[in-house]
């Protein structure tokens, strides 16, 4: 079957099952059912925190008690928070559902009866716990194997599985046909539960004539956008709703355990505060006498360090600039993606960029003091790295927004595919690049400067050493330093900026 | 004089993403010298059916020949020989807002000059001196080196077209050249398109909206609803009830001077 046929028969079934709406209902049901769930592990794990703190506060025990929590705790809170999250899209509008923008509906434009969405409940409910049990039963091989090896790495050898098979007093022929029986069993169960889990999920892969999920099918429902539904009537408020009071159940127990904990005491703050006027007097009070004076114990003036962190700076971006602009080319939808190997280049560099935007610079500069010694270099090198991939996914944006106008008049005058890249894109992507590389070169600063804090030289080590020998005269200073150059650089650069685009 | 020049064989392009079916066994042929309009609503494939000529679209199957050569089999340096015979000018002018007119208009030539060079941003002499004619030819010669986003409408189509000139096009395809201009500039946007088609012999397949600037300047019209012809021949054979076909029971024709 041809692709383009195949593609038909999927989309005439989506048509069949949804009143005719070409929707991305699928993904949508089921990134909003991976939202609600995810959403409920949160809540379940707040609660759990929660009924920890209390006990402790409450009964009086040892500050390291925990209530028991042994490891099928985990599983069954996987999975009743995945079978409430079911049981939440089928009672009510949940967070997920809300989010996507989709409602149940009878097929006719209106809303589903509370008989009809207890139906759902129902199968939705029986259906997952047989899937789950299922899933269970066919993983039991698995746990023997797991068994197994676990046995002998342990040094007990044979003496599990299958030992208890060859050793049994039927003989090792009745063992083995009953170990077939069972693995047979075994198999079967598995096919039913995938057949279930078919059937529940069939709208993830729609038969050839089209196939409606059993809980849809049973309630006789549908789901449609909120707007193509008849409320008879006006529609309820926030309050009223499901999703806005788990919403609000959310934001007020997130808060308390995050406040919890972070430990965030208002007290604390007042009463350390006090206390520790000597440490804000020499702050206050800095002391720039090293600044043009080698300090005796660094071998080094203030001023060279802040010369040393912006020229780190300069380096990181610059050499960021040169791996950044080819390869943004590579990760640019509307450049590449036109063949497969195309959209794997694409993948690979976005995949590139992001996780390389995810490391932090201190981090990296951590494994690269460890590979070419602590100091600039190894700043400058972790520097590096998160620029290329900030500016490529910065540059890449940027061409994927180019007007396509210039690039297909080019090429439809006969030009060369580097011609197109010259002649249409480049004249249209300079510019903006201009800006966001000194908008970089404008972040690297003000990290250069805290890089030194964990052995990347510049400014930052001069930080470092003062911090650690308690002299908060001379810190007070780097912190003036520090300050002024990033406002510098950073009001230069803005300047700068809107003069470019 | 009715010497084929381009000859389209049922043609049809269905958009995969959309399941949507924008050609349907599109066949018909423009001879040289021609300058045939092509009419039809919004979405009835008007675009497609331009792109399709020199392979800015795919078609999903039929043939196209230009001058007796198979455009849709055409790979790599033939399709690209192909495409600098023939001139397109856009709706939305598709310059480089941020470049120079002559930058803009010298990019029409790219089909011709020596690859390398250009990297650069080199152009033989001769190329230059063709632009400031092109430019003449639309009367923009003393924009030259103003930006492109500081010209209005009607000034940035005459760029477009100096540069489709700069190809030395035996064929021009015009993709609804005026829709973006008030109805004086649509005007003398066709007037250069006619100049260049009766002094240069240039053949014009273009796209228009309104059937009376169709009629004034077409030699022949093709009318093309939801991606099939409907019509074709002269201009004055489209009357009332022809027009109710091709535009649909509600329309009403409307003037443009």
């Amino acid at each position: 079957m041809s692709r383009s046929r195949l593609l038909k028969g999927r989309l005439d079934a989506l048509a069949t099952n949804w009143m005719g709406h070409r929707f991305r209902l699928p993904k949508d049901r089921l990134v909003a059912l991976a939202a609600d769930w995810g959403l409920l592990i949160l809540l379940s794990y707040c609660v759990y925190f929660l009924i920890n703190y209390w006990y402790r506060a409450l009964v009086w025990v040892k500050p390291s008690y925990q209530v028991p929590f042994p490891g099928y705790a985990y599983v069954l809170t996987v999975t009743l928070t995945f079978l409430l999250a079911v049981t939440w899209e089928n009672v009510g509008t949940s967070i997920g559902w809300k989010g996507v923008g989709l409602v149940h509906s009878d097929g006719r434009g209106h809303p589903l009866g509370l008989g009809r969405r207890g139906a759902r409940i129902v199968i939705d409910l029986v259906s997952w716990v047989l899937t789950a049990l299922g899933t269970a039963i066919a993983a039991l091989p698995l746990a023997g194997l797991g068994a197994y090896i676990h046995g002998l790495a342990s040094g007990q050898g044979l003496t599990v599985l299958p030992g208890a098979i060859l050793w049994s007093p039927g003989g090792w022929l009745a063992t083995s046909v009953l170990a077939i029986v069972l693995l047979a069993a075994l198999a079967v169960a598995a096919l039913v539960c995938w057949w279930i889990a078919r059937r529940l999920w069939s709208f993830l892969w729609p038969g050839r004539k089209g196939s409606t999920p059993w809980a849809d099918r049973a309630a006789g429902s549908t789901v449609c956008r909120p707007s193509d539904l008849d409320l008879g009537g006006r529609p309820r408020r926030w309050w009223q709703t499901s999703w806005g009071l788990m919403t609000l159940l959310l934001v007020a127990v997130t808060v308390y355990v995050g406040a919890l904990t972070t430990q965030v005491s208002v007290g604390t703050l007042i009463r350390r505060a006090s206390s520790t006027g000597y440490f804000w007097q020499r702050l206050f009070s800095p002391d720039f006498a090293n600044f043009l004076r080698p300090d005796p114990d660094l071998n080094d003036t203030m001023l060279n360090g802040i010369i040393q962190t912006i020229f780190m700076s300069l380096m990181a971006t610059a050499l960021g600039v040169v791996f950044a602009f080819p390869l943004s080319f590579l990760g640019a939808r509307n450049m590449v993606t036109k063949t497969r190997l195309g959209w794997g280049v694409y993948t690979l560099m976005r995949a590139f960029f992001n996780i390389g935007r995810s490391i932090e610079p201190f981090v990296m500069a951590v494994f690269f003091g460890v590979l070419v010694g602590y100091g600039p270099f190894a700043g400058v090198l972790a520097l590096f790295i998160h620029t290329i991939a900030a500016l490529g996914k910065l540059y890449s944006e940027q061409i994927e927004s180019i007007d396509p106008g210039p690039v297909e008049a080019i090429t439809a005058g006969g030009g060369r595919r580097i011609q197109v890249l010259r002649y249409g894109v480049m004249p249209q992507v300079i510019p903006p690049f201009l800006a966001f590389t000194l908008y970089r070169w404008d972040i690297n600063v003000r990290m250069a400067t805290i890089i030194g804090i964990v052995g990347g030289g510049g400014i930052g080590r001069f930080f470092n050493y003062y911090k650690n020998e308690l002299r908060y005269h001379e810190v007070g200073a780097v912190i003036v330093i520090i300050t002024v150059v990033v406002w510098v650089m950073d009001y230069i650069s803005g300047r700068v900026r809107e003069r470019i685009t | 004089m009715a010497e084929p020049q381009l000859v389209i064989e049922h043609v049809t392009k269905v958009y995969e993403r959309g399941d949507v079916l924008a050609l349907r066994d599109v066949s018909l042929t423009v001879n040289r010298g021609e300058f045939v309009v092509l009419i039809g609503l919004s979405g009835s494939g008007k675009s497609t059916l331009l792109r399709c000529i020199n392979r800015l679209i795919e078609p999903t199957s039929g043939r196209i020949l230009l001058s007796g050569v198979d455009v849709t089999a055409a790979k790599g340096q033939e399709l690209r020989s192909i495409r600098r015979r023939i001139g397109m000018v856009f709706q939305h002018f598709n310059l480089v807002k941020r470049s120079s007119v002559l930058r803009n208009v010298l990019a029409g030539r790219l089909g011709y000059a020596p690859p390398l060079p250009t990297l650069v941003g080199r152009f033989p002499r001769e190329d230059v001196a063709r632009a400031r004619q092109s430019l003449e030819t639309v009367g923009l010669v003393e924009k030259i080196y103003t930006r492109a986003d500081q010209l209005s409408g009607g000034q940035q189509q005459r760029v477009g077209i100096a540069r489709a000139l700069m190809q030395e096009p035996e064929l021009i395809l015009a993709d609804e050249p005026v829709s973006a201009l008030d109805p004086a500039t649509a005007n003398s946007i066709l007037q250069y398109l006619e100049q260049m088609n009766r002094e240069l012999g240039v053949t014009v397949v273009c796209a228009l909206h309104f059937l009376s600037l169709a009629r004034r300047y077409g030699t022949r019209i093709i009318a093309l609803k939801d991606g099939a012809v409907v019509f074709e021949g002269l201009p004055h054979e489209i009357d009332n009830v022809r027009f109710k076909e091709i535009y649909g029971e509600d329309a009403e024709e409307v003037e443009v001077r």
